[in-house]
């Protein structure tokens, strides 16, 4: 048990004087995690929109295969990705693999039904009479539209957060499309596996401890979020 | 209010069974809707003037709600069309459906409040129509004082209780100084103390302004105290409609034996196994004899009729004769003869040959629209009442129950 304790130390050193650019590894992390939420933000949020207040044919299937891909392992998507990118695959000629931003596609992929599916449910849960409530008062369509996504607001910032918890703490994706490229597409997840396997503890634990911190973090943001809502 | 109308249009006679000038503001013509559940509203026509309040009563699942979302546009009648101001709304031009809501406004049974203070939630209403900030805020704080919640602007609007957030909604409705403004049971899930309030505010608000109140009620005596005008709904079907302070009375043979229908509302059977009459049991006490001729009335005030305030089912009628009945005096009061005001009181009914509508051996009403009251002696000398006189007997549809 000696080496675990003197992992703990050593990674209160680390986080301290931030050495072996543990606070690059956790820029990485944060960059590719916003940017995939961005950018699953901007697609997933309509989406949920229009999922929850549009009635069209096939609607149901749509929604059925979004809940599924709540599911979507993230070796999976990571492969799917990689087939893409990789040297011989219809994207290959971009050079993406081993990039941040293969990673990032992998996160927004992973991301997207995430946002989309909990910004529907978001919308499904506001009251049915706000609508009703802002056309009565003269609302045009746009300003309905505005009412109504105010209204879910919380809803919708848990569904990002939601979104956000799930990416940073993802590995498969993103050690397949990242390669664990010191520098540049090392990542929380993927150091502290690295790491461990080479027996170095100390700064598997302190990047251990920010991810821990950041998802608590970004749990406790949900449910805080979500308690808005009754 | 910094409102430029200062005169008050229902003191002009606008109240009173007089023409109005202009047409109507809102006509319903054939408009129909089916829900999946069988039930069919059905309103071959209805028309509403300016600055009248009615009032839409009936029993829950009448159609009153389904009437009042057809007239807010909130639901489109799968048939029939109606006109604003001579112009139909509810056509293929959604714009002009939009125009309309901004002057034909909806307050809900249940409000419901946005997810913000109290200010911005009566502030909605402006914001949508591009108001400038300062109006807005000069406008909003005006209607919080008006309704007392100006105490409650800065906080969350969800944090009112619930008659204070009918009220809420009622001053968020009202901001926007609607033409028309609907409300679907605005007292049915509040206490007395806040539906007293809000009908205050109604009554003094639609006084101010020549503003058309459609309120839909399932209490009777709430329907007469506040309207001008009361349409009686049933099985989504508009029965009759009638000022408020005239009675109206028939009796409808069904399969079942007689049924007495007091403004189409009330409907009371008579026992089937005792065939026979039906009885109206109505308590003496409820009976209240007015006599119809304070000629200190000035010349311009509204019809006397209508300044009973507070009477459901009045009857006019003619005292015809009196007798002392032991410690009290017996009134016969033909209410179905002419007044001297020249009103005939309808009574839809086949006369007298009807069952008769009893009232707890005291004072008796038949379809003839006869009543026979007793009065304790000392109230009728204070009365004043003589043979000849013209009298308002108000009853209060409360105590009106099957014997």
């Amino acid at each position: 048990m000696d080496y675990l304790y003197s992992g703990f130390q050593e990674a209160v050193r680390l986080l301290v004087t931030g050495e072996s650019g543990v606070y690059t590894i956790v820029g990485v992390s944060v960059f590719v995690a916003v940017s995939a939420i961005l950018l699953a933000s901007v697609m997933g949020l309509p989406a949920g929109y229009l999922l929850a207040t549009r009635r069209f044919r096939g609607q149901r299937l749509v929604t059925t295969v979004l809940n599924t891909m709540l599911a979507m392992p993230t070796v999976v998507i990571g492969l799917f990705v990689y087939s893409l990118i990789s040297r011989r695959g219809p994207l290959g000629f971009m050079e993406l693999l081993y990039t941040p931003q293969a990673m990032i596609i992998g996160e927004t992929l992973l991301a997207l039904p995430i946002v989309a599916a909990f910004t529907l449910s978001a919308f499904r849960a506001v009251d049915s009479r706000i609508t009703e409530t802002a056309l009565t008062l003269g609302a045009t369509t746009a300003q309905t539209a505005r009412t109504l996504i105010s209204e879910a607001r919380f809803g919708i910032m848990a569904a990002v957060v939601a979104a956000f918890g799930r990416v940073i703490a993802e590995v498969g994706a993103a050690m397949m499309l990242g390669g664990n490229i010191k520098g540049s597409t090392r990542t929380m997840t993927t150091a502290i596996a690295l790491e461990s396997n080479k027996g170095e503890f100390g700064l598997a634990i302190a990047l251990g401890i920010i991810l821990l911190l950041t998802a608590f973090g970004a749990n406790i943001l949900f449910h805080w979020l979500q308690g808005f809502d009754d | 209010m910094a409102d430029p109308i200062t005169a008050d249009p229902k003191a002009a006679g606008a109240n009173t069974a007089g023409p109005i000038a202009a047409g109507p503001i809102i006509v319903g013509e054939h408009l129909a809707h089916r829900y999946g559940s069988g039930f069919h509203l059905h309103v071959e026509h209805l028309a509403l003037y300016a600055g009248k309040t009615y009032a839409v009563y009936g029993a829950n699942g009448s159609g009153k709600t389904t009437l009042l979302n057809i007239l807010a546009l909130l639901t489109l009648p799968q048939e029939g069309r109606i006109l604003f101001e001579g112009r139909p709304v509810n056509g293929s031009d959604p714009s002009r459906g939009r125009q309309y809501r901004r002057r034909v406004t909806l307050l809900m049974q249940h409000v419901y409040l946005f997810r913000s203070t109290v200010f911005e939630n009566v502030a909605s209403g402006l914001r949508f129509r591009g108001k400038a900030k300062e109006a807005i805020e000069a406008r909003v704080n005006g209607m919080l004082d008006k309704v007392g919640l100006r105490q409650f602007a800065h906080r969350p609007a969800h944090s009112l209780s619930g008659g204070e957030a009918q009220r809420a909604g009622l001053a968020r409705a009202l901001v926007t100084d609607p033409d028309v403004l609907l409300l679907d049971e605005p007292t049915a899930s509040v206490d007395a103390a806040h539906g007293k309030q809000i009908e205050a505010i109604l009554a003094e608000t639609c006084r101010q302004r020549r503003m058309t109140v459609v309120l839909s009620t399932h209490q009777y005596d709430q329907a007469y105290r506040i309207a001008d005008e009361v349409l009686i709904m049933r099985d989504g079907r508009m029965l009759e409609r009638g000022p408020a302070n005239v009675f109206k009375g028939r009796i409808e043979d069904t399969a079942d034996g007689p049924v007495a229908c007091l403004d189409g509302g009330v409907t009371l059977r008579s026992d089937t196994t005792a065939r026979g009459p039906a009885h109206i049991v109505i308590s003496s006490r409820e009976i209240r004899l007015t006599p119809a001729k304070p000629l200190a009335k000035p010349p311009h005030t509204p019809d006397v009729a209508n300044t009973l305030t507070g009477a459901a089912n009045t009857l006019v009628g003619v005292v015809t004769a009196a007798a002392v009945d032991g410690d009290r005096i017996r009134l016969d009061v033909d209410a179905g003869a002419p007044t001297e005001a020249g009103e005939r009181l309808e009574a839809g009914a086949p006369p007298v040959t009807g069952p008769r509508l009893d009232a707890d051996s005291d004072p008796r009403l038949d379809t003839g629209l006869r009543l026979t009251v007793h009065v304790a002696r000392a109230s009728f000398a204070g009365m004043g009442i003589n043979v000849g006189d013209t009298v308002h007997a108000a009853i209060d549809a409360s105590a009106v129950r099957a014997s």
